[in-house]
């Protein structure tokens, strides 16, 4: 971990002068985590990618702003604040003015994630946990997802969300204890 | 009604591990190939167009029914951005820039455009 931290640093900092390679090399690493949290988010992958894409163009105009001063900082962390950021002002933007699209109500839309191989009982299940996720208050359904799909710890949550641990960890609680009633049917099994 | 046929078995995991487990079979996605060619391509395009093209703005102008105050700010608003259309060296006769719906007493707002340029 320390070794990533380290290699960003570099990476950022070459990037600051200009050099493209280096934050391309920074994107490639970090761009199916982004695009997964942000998809898991709004549930739409058109809009997930142009978010995603978003983050980034955010994050090389704010490289400046961004500084490892501490052995906490990481660019991760950064990034899945800026991430977090954009996801939920779409998300109120959809809140003021609710666009109705199938693709964003996963239990209807046709399934368009994980392995092509998958059969019709495991759709339905991912179908179900998209839609269980979906319903999830948005600070819940926050910490949950980057602490289950992207293995964030729950300090690097709280700074990510500008909440203390404690809140994170009754966030992720509270999230799960929704997720094991509205899931019983599958975890029964 | 759902079935709950599924290729993976969960009993005999303490109830942590099951949740765990049954939410990691939703898949992610896998980023485009072209994922960050298009991240540069948008900051390029920024860059071009903070030098010469003009920015499709929409502009909210709070215009209540007969308030004159708020109409004559409309006004304003509209001339304002027509002179900083055309500091980026475009005419309101180039058929990029229209003014679709000039400050509305009824309709409440104001939009501009330009044509061609997303």
């Amino acid at each position: 971990m320390s070794d990533r931290r380290e290699l960003d640093q570099e990476l950022v900092a070459r990037s600051r002068e200009g050099d493209h390679a280096a934050y391309t090399q920074l994107m490639d690493y970090y761009q199916a985590p982004i695009l997964n949290f942000v998809y898991r988010m709004v549930g739409n992958r058109e809009e997930a990618e142009d978010i995603a894409q978003d983050v980034f163009v955010r994050a090389y105009r704010k490289l400046g702003s961004f500084a490892f001063r501490s052995s906490r900082d990481r660019f991760s962390t950064w990034l899945f604040q800026l991430a977090r950021n954009a996801t939920v002002d779409v998300l109120r933007r959809r809140q003021r003015r609710p666009v109705q699209s199938l693709d964003e109500f996963p239990l209807l839309a046709p399934v368009t994630v994980g392995d092509p191989a998958l059969d019709a009982g495991d759709r339905e299940q991912e179908r179900a946990i998209a839609a269980a996720i979906a319903e999830l208050p948005e600070d819940q359904r926050i910490a949950l997802v980057l602490s289950v799909y992207e293995g964030q710890p729950y300090a690097d949550i709280a700074v990510i969300m500008n909440a203390s641990v404690k809140s994170v960890e009754a966030r992720i609680y509270r999230a799960r204890q929704f997720l094991r009633q509205r899931l019983a049917l599958f975890l029964s099994q | 009604m759902l079935s709950v046929k599924s290729n993976y078995s969960y009993s005999g995991l303490p109830e942590d591990e099951k949740l765990d487990a049954l939410l990691k079979t939703y898949g992610g996605i896998t980023p485009a190939p072209d994922f960050n060619e298009a991240v540069w391509q948008r900051l390029s395009i920024d860059k071009s167009r903070n030098k010469a093209q003009p920015v499709l703005t929409w502009v909210r102008v709070n215009v209540k029914p007969f308030d004159a105050v708020a109409a004559l700010a409309g006004v304003a608003a509209g001339f304002i951005l027509s002179l900083q259309v055309l500091s980026h060296g475009v005419a309101p006769a180039d058929p990029r820039f229209q003014i679709l719906n000039s400050a509305s007493l009824t309709g409440g707002y104001m939009q501009l455009a330009s044509q061609g340029v997303k």
